[in-house]
């Protein structure tokens, strides 16, 4: 267990927005937290971190109470990812993965030439390499949940928190980025709300209302019964004949 | 002082002859002042002075029971009016509230600056008065040649005249009807003026120069020091020495760098009861420049030719001669050489 | 840009911007010291100079040494510090409270400093034992903490729509104490204290000696010296307060101490000199112009360009009008204004 959380919760003037949430991350895993809008999910990943205090429960990381963790030391395992990043600096795209850096530097182990490797690494990952000279808001929605992707890659974090990265990305994107973070082999929770690429996660976190309703592996949890209460939907699944890869088809 | 005096005693009893001869007011009258024309049914009973030089003067023409206020002192009144002033309320060391005069119902508002009450007067403007049926006369020497909505405390145009503070003497004694005693503290003041400008025209001074630093508003900020054209730089010419600044104004603000690299011959120095600010009281002044690393390298400050002067005696106001005088002394005392 | 050529750059060619940073410095001070209200001859400048620094015996009028020595020096030098403290104050807030238009005055401190210091002069408060400067420090603070409680209160701090939180209640609060001072003028002061405070509200350097070079020096230094250690941190804060954290920025901590050290430096500044405006508005968007907004060469750049930037203002305050001194604020402004235009056109140009 790399990650666990104990009894979290997180109200705001008394209206509850994270319910009693219970979570264990396993090392190595893709675990994806689904759920309509609102139900938390971008909540919880802030909780999980310790960037936002619980108001009750605490969030473990290898153990050790995060709330208790220098913040360095939390960034040096964590990386997050957020849905929307905005700056009124002419920043640079490599400007943007060099932030990365910031957990590892010191006074006395400033920058290097290692650094600069990670950071075409973390480039070149995300297939951004030949774009580093160029000025963030010049770039797309997409092309920016890439770059701040690499920054988070940068981190050299054992653990991904990533806030709907497939939102503004188009189709060869979505798939790429789920791809790349499915075999990098680093552990990652993804906020999703297409329930297809939930398919592709090892395990599954369903929320509603601020409750984690259900966890388990895609097959189990997204079940029509589940989806018709959550989400609201009927679901057909089917078979894609060419690799035998389970797809779900929608109605209301 | 037995100089001036005979002088003085000489000078009167010349001119004594001629005020004999002053005539008694006919009423109405109309007077034209700043620009405003005043008219007068009777002697006014009831006055109300802002500014110690109208204050003074009416106490000198005999008129003190008819002041009912005073506001505005730099110095102490002088003492031949000590016991009169004692009777009389005073409304404020300052300026005072445009209320505060107008209770006292006075008939006649006298007014030394016009930044007191005037266009832009800090204690209301002559219209408000004269809505209220009180007369307001302000001092001539104040807006003869003077422009006082330019700069902190006006800016003058032509250099200020002596004849302006004759001219409210006559003034003031036609509208109260006691023009003998006009006219014979007109002749005294003269009198006093000529003697104590020839004497120190007698010391027949080699080009010496002077400034006149009156406050500041903090103790390590430029100091205010007399203009080209008012009242001190009147003094100084005519005790024949020359201003080392060059401004217009009433009392311009100046750099110590520049008052210190003109190194004037003597540095004169007001003394006031006044404490607005720091800097009102002359012995923090002469603190100053005898610890300032540069203005204690000035000649003056290193001979020791600081000259303190009442504020007032450098006003116009029939002080003037005092303040003439006692300049004059200290040239003679302070062994500058001459031509 | 090319980030790999300026990493590389080895221990030498930092060792070299450094020494010609200073010596850039060193030359605007001189020729600050130089030129002056009444002409003094560069020679005489620098015999004096010479005299007090190397124990040389160059033959010099009293008068002009002191002048240079005691007046100039000390002003120049002040003026330099000052610069310098309000020019990166207002790349910090900047970066802080990711708003371009943040300045170092947005949390009530020069409107503070102003009710302040008209209280002493005007009130009479502390009965001429406080000094200007001393009231003007004393008010800054009291209207900064004020400020800091409202912002609190109202929930500002960390997050987007604190930060926005924070600039409300700054308003809020100068505004009030801008208020003070009005009412404190209109009801008491005379024309001539109303002409000395607007004097001193605008800036005034001309009563500046030695004993302040030894609070504004130390004060710039250490102060520059604190938020310079937060470069990275201030990097951080681009994507806003989430995202700093997320990178392992402590960021309450980091906030507090910066806004702390801003607010203090300022505030010392604005009591010996007056509030000087729009140095911490433009400066730091002319100096990212230069180098980027990195702030690891942004701040030591946005404090070499406030320090020779306000010690030209001085300059240029005394020599423009022959026989006159116009308060250092009205320069600034008159540069700060056009400046601040071409920021705004620049910034419509991203969008």
């Amino acid at each position: 267990m790399i990650l666990s959380t104990k009894g979290l919760n997180y109200s705001v003037r008394g209206v509850p927005i994270v319910h009693d949430v219970n979570l264990g991350i396993v090392k190595g895993e893709m675990f994806g937290l689904v759920g309509p809008n609102g139900s938390g999910k971008s909540t919880l990943l802030r909780l999980i971190q310790g960037i936002l205090a619980p108001t009750k429960g605490a969030s473990f990381l290898h153990g050790e109470n995060v709330a208790s963790m220098p913040r360095r030391l939390v960034a040096q395992t964590i990386a997050f990812v957020e849905q929307h990043s905005d700056s009124v600096d002419r920043l640079t795209v490599r400007d943007v993965v060099e932030l990365g850096r910031n957990p590892w530097l010191t006074a006395l182990q400033p920058w290097s030439e290692e650094d600069d490797r990670i950071v075409d690494q973390a480039l070149a990952d995300v297939e951004m390499s030949a774009m580093e000279a160029r000025l963030w808001h010049t770039l797309s929605g997409g092309e920016r949940q890439r770059v701040q992707l690499a920054r988070a890659l940068a981190q050299h974090p054992r653990l991904l928190l990533l806030d709907e990265p497939t939102n503004h990305l188009d189709i060869h994107h979505q798939l790429a980025i789920l791809g790349l973070v499915r075999n990098l082999q680093i552990t990652a929770v993804v906020a999703l709300h297409d329930l297809n690429h939930a398919l592709m996660c090892d395990r599954v976190g369903v929320m509603h209302g601020g409750k984690l309703v259900a966890v388990g592996s895609p097959k189990e949890i997204l079940n029509p019964e589940l989806l018709r209460n959550v989400f609201g939907v009927q679901v057909n699944v089917l078979t894609d004949p060419s690799d035998g890869r389970r797809v779900m088809s929608f109605t209301l | 002082m037995t100089i001036s005096r005979l002088a003085l005693a000489t000078a009167s009893l010349g001119l004594l002859t001629i005020a004999a001869a002053a005539e008694p007011t006919e009423y109405p009258l109309t007077v034209q002042n700043c620009g405003q024309e005043l008219t007068f049914n009777s002697p006014p009973e009831r006055v109300v002075t802002i500014g110690q030089s109208g204050t003074e003067m009416l106490y000198a023409l005999g008129l003190s029971e008819k002041v009912v206020g005073t506001a505005v002192w730099f110095n102490e009144v002088l003492p031949q009016f000590g016991e009169q002033n004692s009777r009389v309320e005073r409304l404020a060391d300052n300026h005072p509230s445009f209320e505060s005069v107008v209770a006292k119902e006075p008939e006649l508002v006298t007014t030394q600056f016009e930044g007191h009450v005037g266009a832009q007067g800090s204690v209301g403007t002559r219209e408000q008065f004269n809505d209220l049926g009180v007369n307001v006369y302000a001092m001539p020497a104040d807006c003869v040649g003077k422009d006082n909505l330019v700069g902190g405390d006006g800016t003058r145009k032509t250099a200020f005249q002596i004849e302006t503070v004759y001219q409210a003497i006559r003034e003031l004694s036609t509208i109260f009807d006691v023009q003998d005693r006009g006219a014979e503290l007109e002749a005294e003041l003269r009198g006093r003026v000529e003697a104590a400008s020839a004497k120190a025209k007698a010391l027949n001074l080699k080009d010496a120069s002077a400034v006149v630093w009156f406050s500041s508003p903090d103790i390590d900020l430029d100091p205010f020091v007399a203009g080209q054209k008012g009242i001190p730089a009147f003094i100084l010419s005519q005790l024949g020495i020359r201003n080392i600044i060059e401004s217009d104004e009433e009392w311009p603000s100046v750099g110590w760098e520049r008052i210190a690299q003109a190194d004037p011959d003597i540095i004169i120095i007001a003394r006031m009861d006044r404490r607005r600010f720091e800097a009102d009281d002359y012995e923090v002044k002469l603190k100053f420049l005898k610890d300032d690393p540069v203005t204690s390298e000035m000649t003056a400050v290193k001979e020791g030719r600081l000259v303190v002067v009442d504020a007032h005696a450098i006003h116009a106001s029939i002080r003037i001669a005092d303040g003439i005088e006692v300049i004059s002394e200290a040239l003679a005392k302070a062994g500058l050489p001459n031509r | 840009m090319t980030p790999l050529c300026s990493r590389g750059a080895v221990g030498g060619k930092r060792a070299t911007l450094f020494i010609g940073v200073a010596l850039l410095l060193v030359v605007v001070i001189a020729v600050g010291v130089c030129i002056g209200e009444t002409s003094i001859h560069p020679r005489i400048v620098f015999a004096t100079i010479s005299n007090k620094l190397f124990a040389t015996d160059f033959p010099v009028a009293p008068i002009q040494a002191g002048i240079v020595w005691n007046y100039r020096l000390p002003r120049i030098m002040v003026a330099a510090s000052c610069g310098a403290i309000l020019a990166v104050c207002g790349a910090v807030l900047q970066a802080l409270l990711r708003n371009t238009l943040a300045d170092p005055y947005l949390l009530g401190i020069s409107s503070g400093a102003s009710a302040g210091a008209v209280s002493v002069l005007v009130l009479g408060l502390g009965a001429g034992l406080l000094s200007l400067s001393v009231g003007a420090f004393v008010g800054a603070i009291v209207a900064f903490g004020l400020v800091t409680l409202l912002a609190r209160a109202t929930g500002g701090g960390v997050g987007m729509q604190a930060t926005s939180l924070i600039i409300l209640a700054g308003i809020a609060g100068s505004q009030l104490f801008n208020a003070l001072t009005s009412f404190i003028i209109a009801r008491s002061a005379n024309a001539e204290q109303a002409r000395s405070v607007m004097f001193w509200l605008m800036g005034n350097m001309s009563g500046v000696r030695w004993p302040d070079v030894g609070l504004a020096v130390p004060v710039a230094i250490t102060g520059i010296l604190a938020c310079v250690w937060h470069m990275r941190a201030l990097d951080a804060f681009t994507f806003g307060a989430d995202s700093a954290a997320s990178l392992g920025v402590p960021v309450r901590r980091v906030q507090v101490v910066l806004i702390a050290t801003t607010s203090l430096m300022t505030a010392a500044m604005v009591s010996i000199v007056g509030a000087i405006g729009f140095v911490g508005l433009v400066i730091p968007h002319a100096a990212r112009f230069i180098v980027g907004v990195r702030h690891a060469r942004l701040l030591p750049a946005t404090a070499l360009t406030g320090a020779v930037f306000l010690v030209a203002s001085d300059v240029v305050s005394r020599i423009v009008i022959p026989n006159q001194v116009l308060p250092i604020g009205v320069i600034t402004a008159l540069v700060g204004a056009p400046g601040f235009a071409v920021i705004l056109l620049r910034a419509r140009r991203m969008r």
